[in-house]
């Protein structure tokens, strides 16, 4: 389990006795007992130590280079990464509690938490107010952090993925169908012609990024996960962007407004309520998960509030709409699969949803952050706030950046009309492309591309799952923070609450409700799972698909070794190194790093014996590569340079 | 001693024969596949290669050595220099007149010498040792001043965990994508051990250097009187109570463990003589009988262990009591010892010397009689003296250093004339059997690539994991534990970096570094593709692994610069639950499936020879 997170600037401190100043966060995740906390000379004492061992460590070699250092002590591991040249940020964790988790994984983490918080308030070295600084950093380190320490296994989610924190995921999606020539245009130059570059965008739309992101449940592969296209070339923050979404996405099962917003958060349940565990809330009443909504209530004020007190008013009195939610931790444990579940969106299944998740067009009493979220981001070196909105269709996201200048979005017209030709190329884009064709037989291999110069990631490995029942016994619970508080001082006491065990068979879904008139959403669909449902077969595009979690775990761990190999590697700069890795228990891995990419193959070598055609290789000129399957061998002839 | 026809690897008939063409042995070989096949052992370099012609072709370290004898060569030009030798990093290593290189191309990036950014002590390796104290005790590189300031470091480092109930392992410091250095720390409290590397070794490789460092100290002070010195002071200084040899043997080991060519530390194993069965089986009978003699048997205890090892700590043949054996790092450490502390020992002296080894009994001393085993001891046979003479190049301290050394252990500290006599007698038995002479051989020839119908192999390392032991084909001029050590040393715990050391004129000494350059090349080569199939932390990736490794020319050569040949080299890693199998193939096979059936024949050869090239049992009694 983690220990601490501190962020510390030496470069703030002057001499001796301002060394304080250095320090920015510094926040422990462990009760200490008795009520006795860390002093602050023992947190200076500790920075003084990292700080010194990131010294020590450049007598040795070329100042310039180091970003990264892990330190493994006899029960903790120090990971410390170095941002902007001066700033440190170090999280301690005991890996003794958590199953295997590479430092790596841990260090991808830390970069993405940099990476998100970057995108929310800018550089660090921006700060002129130091206080203002840690104030920020305290609203957005420790809570990313607090939630992985609840959820550890969010750690290892992307297994050996995380071992390129600074490239982004890209949906992998053949361009098949696109020879039915009738169609005239591609879906990209319908929204480059109508969004873009239209009359009434001039030079407001900065860049649509549109994100493919289906639910990795049902053994769905991650292939076609992630950007599917962006359209302004110069977009240097595009891999912060991309993985904060997948991030979100991953963390709390499902994109909403609310969590677009970043009004919500995972909390442990309260510890004086052990019925609370999921397993055992069958036997809850409602007046019980009351009491337990109302002690909450305290916590929820902990956390910076986003309402503004006016609003909370106005929600006071829609209590129409917050008595028609029925409590889902009543319920939701029960459920034993989402057909029993009598939603109203059953009966049009075949009707795409498509709506503004974070738009001006949220009812006016939601906070700023629901109508328009305001990112930092960085075209072509420069740095500059952005208005973004976010846009769904079905599984694929649309995030639109406006200039800050650019007034129009406020226009509910506008946005009407943006919505009509977003939902038309997006629909064309599901037409041509993402139709799925169901294979007859799954991929007999796994993929992976890092391209080095675009940072971009192709790759089929399926990822590890949510653990379905996590270690820990407290129940998550999934809050919107203030609004869930004020919703139960009103009249009729009734929550938003979802009590959610994190698991992705589990769909909040209270927005439902509200959305028409709230402006807020959900993105996916129930009906996407019933259509899965009917059909589990037809998703499994590659062979590990079917493997079960522990052993995918475990896979992506040993392939996380083969690829740590290439990076102690001291090979020359103008040689390739291309490696074959067969371990016993079937995984065979190809590998190969040159100047321009990193390429990763897995397949398994007891399946490939029956199905080896005949066909030997041609003689004199047997790569590496050849050695796998024709299948991979194909794909490999296919999608390299050679 | 029975000829066999099919014994075809040591090979008494060939051994003339190959003496007798020369040094380009290549005509005279009997076999086909030699052409394609050789291996670098049997080429002499000096024939093959024109030096001359080519001022700047020579890896880097040679060239350092070189720019630093031509001062008035400008910085900018050495810079330039320095990147056309990478960019034709093999051009030296073009053969004439083979159709085969018979050297492998460096696949390692080399340091930039006139690199500004580079810290304090850009080495690449460093050991440090120092006392719990802080006091220093040794360091590898640097100034007495700067290396003093580290260890404070170090101390406060490691002090400040200490207080906090923890111990630092390691650090790894990486950044854009690649691990750029791993330090390592062992706390052997009252003596604190680090090393950094920023090369390709594992967490592992290095706390096994470190334990190996530690235990040297061990091995002359003894653990007891490591405790006894600290407890008394805590700020006791370790310098003062090390001789001068101490100091120059950490030098020598850290040198050995940076810059040689050392499978033992890497494989924890050792290297055996490839002997006949019936030879070992001679050996083992002469040492046992003299052992065993009636007035001996009646002391038991006098002899704990006895052993016969040959030039490069090669493992001849062993004596031991029955359920008991002697740990790989002890020999490893008795094997320095006798290689380099004593390798001026002359023929007729023996040696009485109590050495402690840390993991027999780490607070104990045992006592060793050492003598050597010269072939002039025996009856001088003309094959002999051509033998002496095909090696004229090595002076007579090289030649008494590569003799074999019988070596006797006892509990008792006053067995030491019990002990010269058992020797004698065996010394005597062994001459009268003419079996000194098979050992000489053996040591001399060992296998080369050619015994083995391996296509496309240059060389490979064979560690049968049930003997703690390793093989490998003949490597010319090779000593494991005597790597060039050198002099210049004017700081009390530290070793000068060889910078300034004039270069040492020799007819040879240019061929010397360049194939001492090839044995490091080699080790890297080794020391990597181990790393493909073991972790961090020294497990193996699966119970059985095979990986192969292959490195090769990245896009297109540079426009305008000369480039040598293409790089294209195969390596291959087998681990299995009872061998090891490490194999670097010749530049340009890239053949996988034809380098596979290669390592399955080399590993049915040494499966077939087990008897031959390792130990199996010993004599014991």
């Amino acid at each position: 389990m983690l220990k601490f997170i501190t962020v510390f600037n030496p470069s703030y401190s002057r001499n001796e006795e301002d060394a304080d100043k250095q320090l920015l966060l510094f926040h422990s995740f462990q009760d200490l007992q008795d009520g006795q906390t860390l002093s602050l000379n023992d947190k200076i004492a500790q920075l003084g130590v990292i700080q010194a061992m990131w010294q020590f460590s450049k007598t040795f070699s070329e100042s310039q280079g180091t970003s990264e250092s892990v330190v493994e002590l006899d029960d903790t591991v120090l990971c410390t990464i170095l941002v902007e040249n001066s700033f440190f940020i170090t999280l301690s964790f005991a890996p003794s509690e958590l199953p295997e988790v590479p430092a790596n994984y841990v260090l991808a983490n830390l970069r993405h938490c940099y990476d998100f918080s970057t995108l929310h308030f800018g550089l660090w070295s921006t700060f002129t107010n130091h206080t203002q600084l840690t104030d920020r950093l305290n609203e957005f380190l420790v809570p990313f952090w607090a939630e992985l320490n609840l959820m550890p296994y969010n750690l290892w989610h992307k297994g050996f993925l995380s071992c390129w924190p600074d490239c982004y995921k890209v949906a992998d999606i053949e361009e098949g169908f696109q020879d039915n020539k009738e169609s005239s245009t591609s879906w990209e130059a319908d929204l480059k012609q109508q969004l873009l570059i239209d009359d009434s965008n001039f030079l407001g739309l900065q860049d649509i990024l549109v994100y493919h992101l289906p639910k990795t449940t049902s053994g769905k592969s991650y292939k076609k996960y992630g950007l599917v296209s962006s359209f302004t070339p110069d977009f240097d923050w595009l891999p912060q962007i991309s993985n904060w979404i997948e991030h979100l996405d991953n963390v709390y099962t499902v994109l909403s407004s609310h969590v677009l917003a970043g009004t919500v958060q995972y909390k442990e349940a309260v510890e004086e309520e052990p019925m609370q565990e999921p397993s055992n809330n069958e036997g809850l009443s409602t007046s019980q998960s009351m009491a337990a909504q109302s002690r909450k209530l305290y916590n929820n004020f902990m956390y910076p509030l986003t309402f503004a007190h006016d609003a909370v008013q106005e929600v006071g009195n829609m209590t129409g709409i917050s008595s028609s939610m029925s409590l889902l931790s009543d319920f939701m444990p029960k459920m034993p699969s989402w057909k029993i579940w009598p939603g109203p969106e059953d009966n049009k299944a075949k009707v795409a949803r498509s709506e503004f998740l974070i738009s001006p067009l949220a009812a006016s009493f939601l906070p700023e952050s629901y109508k328009v979220k305001k990112m930092h981001l960085s075209y072509g070196g420069l740095i500059q706030r952005f208005n973004c909105l976010f846009w769904f269709y079905n599984e694929t996201l649309v995030v639109l950046i406006y200039k800050e200048e650019f007034e129009k979005i406020w226009d509910h017209e506008y946005l009407h009309d943006t919505h009509f030709k977003l939902s038309q190329s997006i629909a064309k884009l599901y037409s041509t492309n993402l139709k799925t064709i169901s294979k007859i037989t799954p991929d007999s291999f796994c993929y992976a591309v890092v391209t080095k110069s675009t940072r971009r990631l192709r790759s089929s490995f399926p990822l590890n799952e949510v653990v379905k029942t996590p270690e820990s016994t407290s129940a998550l619970e999934l809050v919107v923070n203030g609004l869930d508080g004020f919703l139960t001082l009103g009249p009729n006491r009734k929550t938003s609450v979802a009590t959610l065990n994190p698991s992705r068979n589990q769909i909040a879904f209270e927005q439902e409700a509200a959305k028409e008139s709230w402006g807020l959403s959900l993105m996916g669909g129930i009906f996407k799972k019933t259509q899965a449902d009917n059909n589990p077969t037809a998703q499994t595009d590659t062979f590990l698909d079917g493997v079960p979690e522990e052993k995918l775990r475990f896979m992506h761990l040993d392939i996380n070794k083969f690829i740590n190999t290439l990076s102690t590697s001291r090979r020359a700069s103008d040689l390739k190194e291309e490696k074959l890795i067969k371990l016993n228990n079937g995984v065979l891995c190809f590998l190969s790093e040159n100047s321009e990419e990193i390429i990763v193959l897995v397949e398994n070598w007891f399946d490939k014996k029956s199905s080896r055609t005949k066909k030997q290789p041609p003689k004199g000129n047997s790569a590496l590569v050849q050695h796998m399957g024709t299948e991979a061998f194909h794909w490999w002839r296919k999608n390299t340079r050679a | 001693m029975v000829e066999t026809p099919n014994e075809n690897y040591v090979d008494k008939l060939r051994a003339p024969e190959r003496l007798s063409s020369g040094s380009n042995s290549h005509q005279s070989s009997p076999f086909i596949i030699r052409a394609t096949t050789d291996p670098t052992t049997s080429v002499n370099l000096t024939s093959s290669f024109s030096s001359a012609s080519r001022p700047f072709a020579d890896d880097a370290s040679v060239y350092m050595d070189l720019a630093s004898e031509q001062q008035s060569v400008s910085t900018s030009r050495r810079h330039l220099e320095h990147q056309l030798l990478q960019s034709m990093r093999s051009l030296d290593l073009s053969p004439r007149g083979h159709a085969v290189s018979n050297e492998i191309p460096s696949l390692f990036e080399t340091r930039d010498p006139d690199n500004e950014s580079q810290g304090p002590l850009p080495q690449e390796k460093q050991f440090f040792i120092l006392s719990s104290a802080g006091k220093p005790i040794f360091s590898m590189h640097g100034k007495d001043e700067l290396v003093m300031g580290l260890m404070g470091i170090i101390h406060t480092v490691a002090n400040y965990f200490k207080v906090h109930d923890t111990k630092i392992h390691s650090i790894t410091n990486s950044g854009g994508g690649c691990i750029k250095q791993n330090l390592v720390f062992i706390d052997k409290n009252p003596i604190l051990l680090m090393a950094v590397s920023s090369r390709e070794e594992s967490l592992n490789d290095l706390s096994q250097q470190l334990d190996f460092l530690y235990s040297y100290l061990i091995c002359t002070l003894s653990r007891r009187q490591l405790t006894r010195l600290f407890t008394k002071r805590e700020n006791f200084d370790l310098r003062h109570f090390l001789t001068n040899t101490d100091f120059e043997n950490l030098t020598h080991i850290c040198e050995s463990i940076a810059n040689g060519f050392n499978p033992d530390f890497l494989l924890g194993a050792l290297r055996c003589l490839t002997m006949r069965k019936s030879t070992r089986q001679a050996v083992h009978t002469a040492m046992l009988t003299h052992v065993q003699h009636a007035e001996v048997a009646s002391e038991r205890g006098t002899v704990l262990y006895g052993l016969i090892v040959a030039p490069g700590g090669q493992l001849c043949a062993v004596l031991r009591p029955r359920g008991h054996t002697l740990h790989t790092t002890d020999l490893h450490l008795l094997f320095s010892l006798i290689f380099n502390q004593y390798q001026g020992l002359q023929d007729d002296q023996e040696l009485w010397l109590p050495i402690c080894f840390p993991k027999f009994n780490s607070s104990g001393f045992l006592h060793c009689f050492i003598r050597r085993l010269p072939p002039h001891l025996t009856r001088t046979s003309p094959d002999l003296t051509a033998a002496g003479s095909e090696t004229p190049l090595e002076d007579n301290r090289e030649v008494s250093s590569s003799t074999p050394a019988l070596v006797l252990i006892s509990a008792q500290k006053e067995s030491f004339f019990e002990l010269k006599k058992i020797g004698q007698q065996i010394v005597d038995d062994l001459v009268s059997k003419s079996l000194l002479e098979q050992i000489e051989r053996a040591s001399k020839f060992g296998f080369t690539m050619a015994d083995i119908p391996a296509k496309f192999v240059h060389h490979f390392i064979y560690k049968s994991k049930k003997h703690v032991q390793y093989v490998m084909p003949r490597l010319e001029e090779l000593d494991l534990y005597n790597n060039d050590p050198y002099d210049d040393r004017t700081s009390t715990f530290t070793a000068n970096y060889r910078d300034d050391q004039g270069e040492y004129e020799r007819p040879d000494s240019h061929k010397r570094e360049k194939h001492k350059v090839y044995l490091y090349k080699l080790m890297r080569t080794y020391t990597h593709i181990r790393n493909n199939v073991i972790d961090q932390n020294g497990a193996p990736l699966n119970r059985s692994v095979l990986s192969f490794i292959q490195w090769s020319s990245d896009g297109l050569p540079m426009n305008g610069l000369p480039h040598g040949e293409v790089v294209d080299v195969l390596c291959l890693a087998w681990l299995t639950p009872t061998f090891e199998l490490f194999l670097i193939c010749n530049n340009g096979a890239s053949d996988r499936n034809a380098v596979l059936r290669s390592a399955k024949a080399i590993v049915d050869w040494c499966r077939r020879n087990e008897d031959r090239l390792f130990v199996k049992n010993g004599a014991i009694f």
